[in-house]
């Protein structure tokens, strides 16, 4: 056992944080108000940076593109940047897609997207959900019918994350329109170029107001057959690799944006007084403050295990699972006892040093409520921890 | 970053699982409990030759030189095996404490013996009006010419009704002093406390016990430090102790949930238990990380208030759910004294409430937020 830092791993935790001391996030255009544990957007020109850098390639072979480090490098840069609160929304989604890609895709699909998406120049969205097949994708309906040199799909795809800004959708749809044919042996994914004819993207305004979802309709959308990533009829065999990647990943960095949350909540409790006492004194916001930041390391630590385990190769089992539930539950206690600590105050204007707190508590506190449904939702992951995991019975 | 355990630690882990698996069924535990003296001294002796009581103290007294961390693997052990007896209050509470403050002469005469197995230590910090602060001591320790006479009372000692020596924490003149007492002083008088489980904790009596300055321990007014240092490593061993314990609840109760048929099927089949196995084995997997990383930090003698008080705080919290799901999973069997869930609800109240609370704890994380 050892828990600490290599010197490397100390420079290299140094070497980004001058990376965004240089570069400070808010100085970036953004065209996007989704979190993801970025400071609260999506920016095309920050992520390029991000891609110059060659940081967004990190982990992967040199020949697309990356540089062949450790995982643990790579936890340690999405822990730098949730704590500078960067804009990259869906940085690390597109990441996870790629390493699917990786995973399965043919040398030829290889080299069409990894470089691209490398340089932070092509932008993946992830098109599973359907208005019919959530958690329980297999019930997914959109085909994709061979047909010439083409797949022909017809079908519609929903909660599909920044389509309307992203470039390409990583599209489950159903190869075996076959009714008789078992659902592990019908689905494949496509790689969707947003551009093609019959492609409609159609943001969804959610409950902050603001857009983050879409709906994607196909109407005879003719894929090229080059763009099948993996084997025909496969895609479910691989699901459980690409849902780890986004189940583990995409929650990897929210410890430490949480984290850098409690610490400006607790420098607010030390210069704000109310009824002639500093909140930091007062026991109600100091028990909140103590239970979050006891509650995010907890989850932190989990997540640094699961991290340390597919570095060593360690086959997952549970993990994805549980780290989703972990950071979501964690989000959704957090982010309510950041709205108690404000109180009424959370609604006073934004003129002060403050302002930007306390919109972005606002904001953050609305988005828990779809934390625990994003990825599978946390009942479906329980289900996964308790039969996969703890091998209890399915039936 | 390493969080798998080395080869040695495994060697360990299985050794004393497979020790208290013979040795130590539950039924005995139980029994054990309702002993005033609450552990079998012969088991003890057979701990100390398996070289367990001096697991971490140099070779040169008796020891093996392993850390505080493989102490703390073997400690996770105990804490599965619901082990009864002194080893925290002698080893972690004693020893440790011997060997980094006592003199070469203290270090002589007291550690190879206890090595052996054949004396038993402990350390009276907490009193009735001062839970760990030395500030409030009031155990004082009065020095008149060539003797200190120490005088008052401590609480929550524990196993010092077996003990030989206690290291008592008293106030003196300009700060706190250690002293190394012989517990059949005379004026030293001992009284077992409620237990709720086969925990023995006690009030002990100083009344005008007279010492010397050879029976210091870390010389005039080093104390105060000290006892932070006591308190990490106690407070990390109460949460080993635990981890194991609510390792072995969550087996029980996935296995009761495969076992069980109501309504026709097995009721882990039903989502309800499910997912009361799930956060069970979250909460457990974070008590995990959270403890040996503070074990590591204790064991590698890192600065680590922080990192002690978030596993220690958390501990508190998590065992209390983990053993309420074991309840609920096991239903009205589990609430009957022949079933083994009851002894690691216990244990987790009791160890809650032992070397800082999650209050008590969660104050210190304060602190150190800046708060």
């Amino acid at each position: 056992m050892e828990f600490g830092f290599t010197p490397e791993q100390e420079a290299w935790r140094r070497e980004i944080q001058d990376f965004l001391k240089d570069n400070p996030p808010e100085k970036f255009p953004t065209q996007s108000g989704e979190d993801s544990w970025g400071h609260g957007a999506f920016s095309k020109e920050f992520v390029r940076l991000l891609g110059q850098k060659g940081w967004i390639p990190l982990t992967w072979p040199k020949k697309y593109g990356g540089s062949e480090r450790p995982n643990t490098d790579l936890m340690i840069l999405f822990e730098e940047l949730a704590w500078a609160r960067v804009p990259w929304a869906a940085g690390a989604i597109c990441w996870s897609m790629a390493n699917t890609i990786l995973d399965m895709g043919s040398e030829e699909l290889k080299q069409e997207f990894l470089p691209g998406v490398g340089r932070g120049e092509t932008i993946l969205w992830l098109a599973m959900s359907e208005p019919d097949a959530g958690s329980d994708l297999l019930a997914l309906r959109t085909t994709a019918i061979e047909q010439d040199d083409c797949f022909l799909v017809n079908g519609q795809k929903v909660w599909s994350s920044l389509a309307h800004i992203s470039d390409y959708g990583f599209l489950f749809c159903r190869t075996n329109v076959d009714p008789k044919a078992p659902s592990w042996n019908a689905i494949s994914i496509l790689m969707l170029d947003k551009k093609l004819p019959g492609v409609t993207v159609q943001p969804m305004v959610s409950m902050l107001g603001d857009y983050f979802h879409t709906e994607v309709f196909l109407d005879n959308v003719r894929v090229p057959k080059r763009h099948l990533l993996g084997k025909k009829n496969e895609a479910v065999i691989h699901l459980n690799k690409t849902l780890e990647f986004d189940r583990f990943w995409a929650r990897f960095p929210k410890p430490r944006f949480c984290q850098r949350i409690t610490h400006d909540l607790v420098q607010y409790a030390k210069e704000t007084r109310r009824d002639g006492t500093l909140l930091s004194q007062d026991p109600g916001v100091r028990t909140k403050l103590v239970e979050s930041a006891i509650e995010i390391e907890a989850c932190r630590q989990v997540l640094w295990s699961i991290g340390w385990k597919i570095d060593k190769k360690i086959p997952l089992t549970y993990e994805a699972s549980a780290a989703k539930v972990l950071a979501d539950d964690m989000g959704l206690r957090f982010f309510d006892r950041g709205m108690q600590i404000l109180g009424p105050y959370a609604y006073m204007g934004e003129a002060d040093k403050w302002g930007a707190l306390r919109k972005n508590l606002r904001r953050w506190f609305l988005w828990t409520a779809g934390d625990s449904l994003a990825g599978g939702t946390s009942e479906i992951a329980r289900n996964t921890m308790a039969t996969t995991g703890l091998k209890l019975p399915r039936k | 970053m390493d969080f798998g355990l080395s080869e040695q630690q495994e060697m360990l882990r299985k050794t004393a699982r497979d020790f208290f698996k013979t040795e130590l069924p539950k039924t005995l535990v139980k029994e054990l409990a309702k002993e005033p003296k609450g552990y079998r001294p012969e088991m003890w002796k057979k701990m100390a030759d398996l070289g367990w009581v001096g697991l971490v103290l140099p070779e040169q007294y008796g020891g093996s030189d392993a850390s505080f961390l493989d102490l703390t693997i073997l400690m996770e052990e105990m804490g599965r095996a619901c082990a009864p007896g002194p080893f925290l209050s002698t080893v972690v509470l004693g020893a440790l404490t011997v060997l980094e403050l006592g003199t070469e002469e203290q270090k002589k005469a007291i550690l190879p013996k206890l090595a052996k197995g054949e004396i038993v230590l402990t350390m009276a910090i907490a009193e009735p009006h001062a839970i760990y602060k030395p500030d409030f001591f009031e155990v004082e320790a009065k020095h008149a010419a060539h003797h200190y006479t120490v005088s008052g009372t401590k609480l929550f000692v524990t196993d010092a009704h077996v003990a030989d020596y206690i290291v008592v924490a008293t106030k003196t003149k300009g700060g706190v002093t250690l002293f190394l007492v012989d517990a059949k002083s005379p004026g030293v008088t001992c009284t077992l406390l409620p237990a709720m489980f086969g925990e023995r904790q006690c009030e002990v009596k100083f009344d005008g016990v007279k010492l010397t300055r050879s029976d210091m321990l870390g010389g005039l007014n080093r104390g105060k430090d000290y006892l932070e240092r006591v308190m990490h490593r106690a407070a990390v061993a109460k949460c080993s102790e635990v981890l194991g314990g609510l390792e072995y609840v969550l087996e029980i109760s996935v296995q009761y949930a495969k076992d069980r048929v109501a309504f026709g099927k097995p009721i882990g089949t039903y989502q309800a238990i499910q997912h009361h196995c799930a956060n069970m084995l979250n909460d457990l997997d974070s008590c995990r990380c959270m403890t040996r990383r503070a074990a590591w930090m204790v064991s590698e003698d890192l600065p680590c208030a922080l990192e002690v008080s978030l596993a220690k705080a958390w501990m508190g919290q998590a065992s209390r759910r983990i053993t309420a799901l074991g309840h609920e999973i096991h239903g009205a069997m589990a609430f009957q004294h022949d079933h083994d869930m009851h002894l690691f609800t216990k244990q987790a109240v009791v160890a809650e409430a032992s070397f800082g609370s999650s209050a008590y704890h969660g104050e210190v994380v304060a602190k150190e937020l800046g708060l």
